[in-house]
């Protein structure tokens, strides 16, 4: 497309809040404030129900379910599936049954309350089993091994972009905490215009994610990624990863699947799914 | 001058070749114009890559970016 066919450079509505333990941010070309307002709404909601940090959410109390299945709401529901889907795509390296590790390693309460979390010097656990052996989705319903917990902090953020792009219309961003999906053409007609490892890329129709393991981190390797084959804080010799892909659902997860492989697999992981990425050491 | 010390230069010459063209490869495993790859970008704190579909520009301000959180 030459600059000739073009439309003219408009500036897009935008919005900033906090939600999911970060700040997000919309962006949108041809909807006004009002929209953004109500995605931002959507965004609180489902962070409400869905975090792990409040004992009154959906998420805990199908956390604490015994064993049998129990009704879960349709977002509950395609999120469960998401996260079979990410331990699929992923080899098993992005697992949602993480729950118990993440509480084992110190981190019971989110880092958005302040306090951080504390250091846990007798970690001892064992690797995960594959997710589908603990976790069971069917229509409108679904089952948890007892024993295990879900954490959706590592799928959600992407799935939500993906989700609330769909309801923000034909041109728009949703960043949500840097897991985000560009739709459309951008506010000058060649994407929208997205920092990535220190340049400016332009996406369309694409998501990109960040996985890191320094920002969500209180002591020498306690970090919030999990390595399901070992049930601790992953050890890499990467500390960021960037990714893009289709959706930010994907690049969630093969950012996190990035990571977890060390910089020499995730090169050779990244070069059969993704059209860019960042790795920094 | 002695067959002996021909052989022996012979040898070492062969030696030094073949060390310093591994320590060249080993330092050099992707050059940056070279030409049918992926653009290589290398930054001072990671790695780069970005495929020819993706359009990038070092000069736009981006709107918004991609980072840990």
């Amino acid at each position: 497309m030459t600059s000739s066919h073009l439309p003219l450079p408009v500036s897009p509505e935008h919005l900033e809040f906090e939600a999911l333990g970060t700040v997000c941010q919309l962006y949108s070309v041809g909807r006004d404030g009002q929209s953004l307002a109500e995605g931002a709404t959507w965004v609180l909601e489902l962070h409400r129900r869905l975090t792990r940090f409040d004992p009154s959410s959906e998420l805990s109390a199908f956390n604490s379910s015994t064993g049998a299945w129990v009704r879960v709401s349709a977002t509950l529901k395609d999120l469960l599936r998401e996260a079979l889907y990410a331990h699929e795509l992923s080899g098993g390296l992005v697992h949602a049954g993480v729950l118990h590790a993440l509480l084992a390693a110190g981190y019971t309460h989110s880092f958005s309350e302040g306090a951080r979390p504390t250091p846990r010097s007798t970690v001892i656990l064992d690797p995960l089993p594959p997710l589908g052996d603990i976790l069971a989705v069917a229509p409108g319903a679904a089952k948890l091994r007892p024993g295990f917990g879900i954490d959706l902090g590592g799928i959600a953020k992407g799935w939500l972009a993906d989700r609330l792009a769909e309801r923000l219309g034909e041109n728009c961003v949703v960043n949500l905490g840097g897991d985000l999906f560009a739709r459309g053409i951008g506010p000058e007609g060649e994407g929208w215009p997205i920092g990535f490892g220190g340049t400016t890329i332009y996406l369309r129709d694409q998501g990109a994610a960040t996985s890191g393991t320094f920002k969500r981190s209180w002591g020498p390797d306690l970090h919030h990624l999990v390595d399901p084959r070992t049930g601790r804080p992953a050890k890499s010799n990467l500390k960021e990863v960037s990714v893009i892909a289709a959706s930010g659902t994907d690049a969630e997860i093969y950012a996190k699947t990035a990571l977890l492989l060390g910089r020499q697999s995730a090169e050779f992981y990244l070069e059969q799914h993704c059209p860019g990425w960042w790795l920094s050491p | 001058m002695p067959a002996w010390t021909l052989k022996l230069t012979a040898c070492l010459l062969t030696g030094l070749a073949t060390v310093g063209s591994a320590v060249y490869v080993a330092g050099h495993l992707k050059s940056p114009g070279a030409p049918l790859h992926p653009p290589v970008v290398a930054t001072t704190a990671g790695h780069l890559n970005l495929s020819p579909s993706i359009r990038s520009s070092g000069d736009q301000q981006p709107l918004t970016f991609t980072s840990v959180s």
